[in-house]
């Protein structure tokens, strides 16, 4: 067993070798942000608009909440015929439920307009993205409620897979949207993780964290699940695809690239390599399968391999810098393959299409241009500084550019990360980086844009697949980390699918008065007393200074506070924060600015926690005296109270809080 | 600069800002190594990562010196601040750019004098919830009190107790089925 003595002094034995020498200095240098390279380019940034200050929201209690949402989910889900229905129970694991968000959606303004004066010939007006409205014509459905970590979702057709953890380890569970039952396919000792689903075949890896990994595959109408790689598989480096299996294997007997007929059983051999440093992947459209084969140095070559004929053509070789352990599913579709190399100065896209065997190079410019993704009739990738400018750091911000084949044009969306559907239908974006993650999306058939929603603090890259929009969404709880699976229905309003759902998105009670301390309790009983709780836990902050009041100026840091206090805001806010509630204190001189956020903490904080949008001001009481506050945030381990204060009253408060929770548990 | 706090036992008490005297670079100086290392150790050995976390944080403290001066402790203050750097980029990564930090930890950049045992020790940190291992690292690594670690976390002390005690249940357990 280990000591804490022996613990520690191998934490220090771990700890990596940090050279200071010069990094005070290169900080300086460094300096600020830069703005985006599209801005550079155009004079300015067109951002998707926020909303000054959408109206905080509150849930109904939690039972009722579910019995509600339920209620909504069905009215909703029939509505845009998505086919959920309740989830059965599954082995080993929590009850799940299904869950109608009452995230604010809306439809997308008007786009299309002529290119402003002065865009290049080539280049689109970028989107804009509409403002979040009123208007409720989408649905997120969240798919688990667990308590525990749903991840790493992949929606193939009715199938939804992901992995669950158990409580011991990760397991695969499937959905099926058609029959609403949901099956849990593996019950071992062992981690399994990130499922893909295509026809009656689910994959998936199993090993420990860190590997080494084994390739799992599951044929639903047997229900029999075999081993299919005799050996070493690298981490997510597989497809399932059509008919077709594909992964790198390592060693044993030797590396090369299998391709398996999941409906035949044939598998082939196509690539080998000897070369331990060479980095070696695969992804097939279901027909051809791509092999790219690249060095550290940067070079390497892009192979196309055609199952049907069983010929194998090498499509690019040399510099293909691109990195590839990015390499994402759709580097291979619509006929054609996507990807990133150096011309010597920076990266530009390259597309080679299958049919005419021509190789078009779509971007001639002085930005980095990478990770590109084909779907029907279209290309999107990143575009950032060129990573060889001096001075050019990484993680420098990224604009997502779509390009339309057949005219050549591109296209700004935003900034962040983006997602091409394999369809051409849709495209997304989530903003990036230090922001809740702000999730936006372009439709391009009706070439309108519109915010989606935050897909939840810590949410996964979001996927979109058949006009659907799925993510997972980790919420990191006061004691452990939790993240569920999220699915959203995107419908427009101009069509017929429109979602009337009732919202329950209410005006949280905000009371900053002088009411004496007996008011504020009783007020907090009837609160909890009129909601279904579990019990109440009691935080206390440090203390606020006997002097001290609320601040009156308002100006919170991010300075759209107005004059009031407390301060309430919900993301996105026009200062570009995250969500939360402020209180502000000062003495007339100094001033202390309380953060409350939806993890169940209240901490002096510089600044606020992002991507805690989802869950802030739904169901957030503040009372106010002169001498205390006290802010309630039910979570799913109660309701705990945060209560500010002079520390007399504190006491008061907590005594009665306390009598309060046992007349609740009772 | 004088303010006025409260002591633990809810008295008026004076004291002189502590961070008075010093300066952003001296901070940097004193801090910079030990912080890249804890949050390198929090984050499965992403130095890189850590790295960048810590110079915004530094920079945001130079930007907000004026203010951050007065503090007690302006160390914690960044330690806060690189800390949640860390945590949006954990969360902004998502599901494509956490697949590359498994690779990259998957390098063997395994300091020299790590023993066979630090390596499972490693691997099982690596399993943690992440404010358990934040908390096993700022507590056992950077020699943090539990007041501090709650602090950085902007966790109460009961709940940094509370992750300490599930981490080394976990880790002693699992390790101990290993050796």
């Amino acid at each position: 067993m280990i000591s804490d003595q022996e613990l520690r002094a191998a934490l220090h034995r771990l700890a990596p070798d940090v050279k200071e020498a010069g990094v005070w200095e290169a900080l300086h240098r460094k300096g600020g942000r830069r703005p985006t390279p599209t801005a550079l380019r155009a004079g300015g940034v067109t951002k998707p608009a926020k909303s000054a200050e959408p109206a905080p929201s509150r849930k109904a209690p939690k039972t009722r909440r579910y019995v509600g949402l339920a209620a909504v989910a069905v009215i909703a889900l029939v509505a845009v015929g998505f086919g959920v229905h309740a989830l059965a129970e599954h082995r080993g694991r929590d009850r799940d439920v299904v869950v109608i968000t009452d995230d604010s959606m809306s439809p997308g303004s008007a786009t299309g307009t002529a290119p402003a004066v002065g865009s290049t010939p080539d280049t689109l007006p970028p989107v804009q993205a509409g403002d979040p409205a009123s208007h409720r014509w989408a649905s997120i459905v969240q798919i688990t409620d667990n308590k525990l970590m749903d991840e790493v979702p992949y929606l193939q057709g009715d199938l939804l897979a992901w992995r669950g953890h158990d409580g011991h380890d990760y397991e695969i569970v499937l959905h099926d949207f058609a029959t609403g039952a949901t099956t849990q396919l593996t019950d071992n000792e062992v981690d399994d993780w990130e499922p893909k689903v295509s026809g009656s075949h689910v994959a998936w890896m199993e090993g420990p964290a860190g590997g080494p990994w084994t390739l799992q595959l599951h044929d639903l109408t047997t229900g029999a699940t075999q081993e299919v790689a005799n050996g070493e598989v690298n981490y997510g480096q597989y497809q399932l695809k059509g008919a077709l299996l594909v992964w790198p294997q390592i060693a044993d007997p030797t590396n090369n690239v299998r391709v398996l007929n999941v409906s035949t059983g044939e598998e082939r051999t196509i690539v080998g390599w000897s070369e331990p440093s060479h980095r070696v992947h695969a992804r097939t459209d279901g027909r051809y399968v791509l092999v790219a084969i690249g060095t550290e140095e940067g070079q390497g070559d892009l192979l196309l391999y055609d199952a049907q004929t069983a010929r194998e053509k090498t499509i690019a070789s040399g510099a293909i810098t691109d990195d590839w352990r990015y390499l994402d599913d759709r580097r291979l579709a619509d006929g054609a393959v996507v990807w990133s190399a150096s011309d010597g100065h920076d990266e530009e896209i390259y597309l080679y299409d299958i049919a005419s065997g021509k190789t078009t190079q779509l971007t001639h410019n002085e930005t980095s241009d990478t990770e590109p993704e084909v779907g029907r009739g279209y290309v999107l990738w990143a575009r950032s500084e060129s990573l060889q400018a001096p001075g050019t750091e990484s993680g420098a911000a990224r604009d997502v550019i779509l390009y339309e084949r057949s005219s050549g044009r591109e296209r700004l969306l935003g900034q962040g990360f983006g997602r091409l559907a394999e369809d051409g239908s849709l495209a997304l974006w989530s903003e990036w980086p230090q922001k809740a993650e702000n999730l936006w999306f372009y439709d391009i058939e009706r070439d309108q844009a519109a915010y989606l929603g935050t897909p939840g603090s810590g949410a996964s890259w979001p996927d979109t697949v058949d006009r659907f929009v799925i993510w997972y969404s980790e919420r990191l709880g006061a004691n452990e980390p939790t993240a569920e699976i999220m699915v959203a229905t995107v419908a427009l309003p101009s069509g017929t699918t429109t979602v009337s759902s009732e919202t329950t998105i209410r005006t949280p009670r905000i009371k900053a008065s002088s009411k004496t301390i007996d008011d504020v309790v009783d007020e907090i009983a009837a609160w909890l007393n009129d909601r279904d709780i579990d019990g109440v836990s009691v935080f206390m902050p440090s203390p606020i200074p006997t002097g001290w009041a609320i601040a009156e100026d308002g100006a919170h840091r991010g300075g759209e506070g107005g004059t009031r206090n407390p301060y309430i805001w919900k993301s996105p806010d026009a200062s570009g924060q995250g969500a939360g509630y402020a209180l502000t204190f000062t003495d007339g001189t100094n001033r202390l600015d309380l953060h409350v956020d939806d993890t169940g903490e209240m901490s002096e904080r510089d600044w606020v926690d992002s991507g805690i949008a989802s869950a802030m001001g739904e169901n957030l009481l503040v009372l106010s005296t002169e001498e205390m506050v006290v802010v309630a945030i039910p979570n799913d381990r109660g309701i705990p109270l945060y209560v500010v204060g002079d520390p007399d009253l504190q006491e008061q408060a907590l005594a009665l809080a306390r009598s309060v929770s046992e007349r609740a548990r009772l | 600069m004088e303010e006025l706090r409260l002591n633990a036992d809810g008295e008026r008490m004076m004291t002189l800002a502590s961070a008075a005297a010093a300066s952003p670079e001296s901070l940097f100086r004193a801090h910079y190594r030990s912080l890249v290392q804890s949050l390198a150790l929090i984050s499965s050995g992403d130095k890189e990562a850590a790295a960048d976390a810590v110079g915004d944080a530094f920079l945001e403290l130079e930007q907000n010196w004026d203010r951050v001066a007065t503090y007690e402790d302006p160390a914690a203050w960044v330690r806060r601040v690189a800390l949640n750097r860390l945590s949006n980029q954990r969360r902004s990564l998502g599901r494509r750019a956490r697949a590359l930090l498994r690779l990259q930890s998957q390098r063997d950049e395994t300091p020299k004098t790590a023993r066979a045992t630090d390596l499972a020790l490693r691997n099982e940190l690596g399993r943690l919830p992440v404010k358990q291992r934040t908390a096993v690292v700022l507590f056992y690594f950077a020699d943090l009190s539990v007041a501090e670690v709650a602090e950085t976390m902007g966790i109460t002390d009961g709940s940094v107790n509370q992750h300490l005690h599930r981490a080394r249940q976990a880790l002693r357990g699992r390790l101990e089925v290993d050796r």
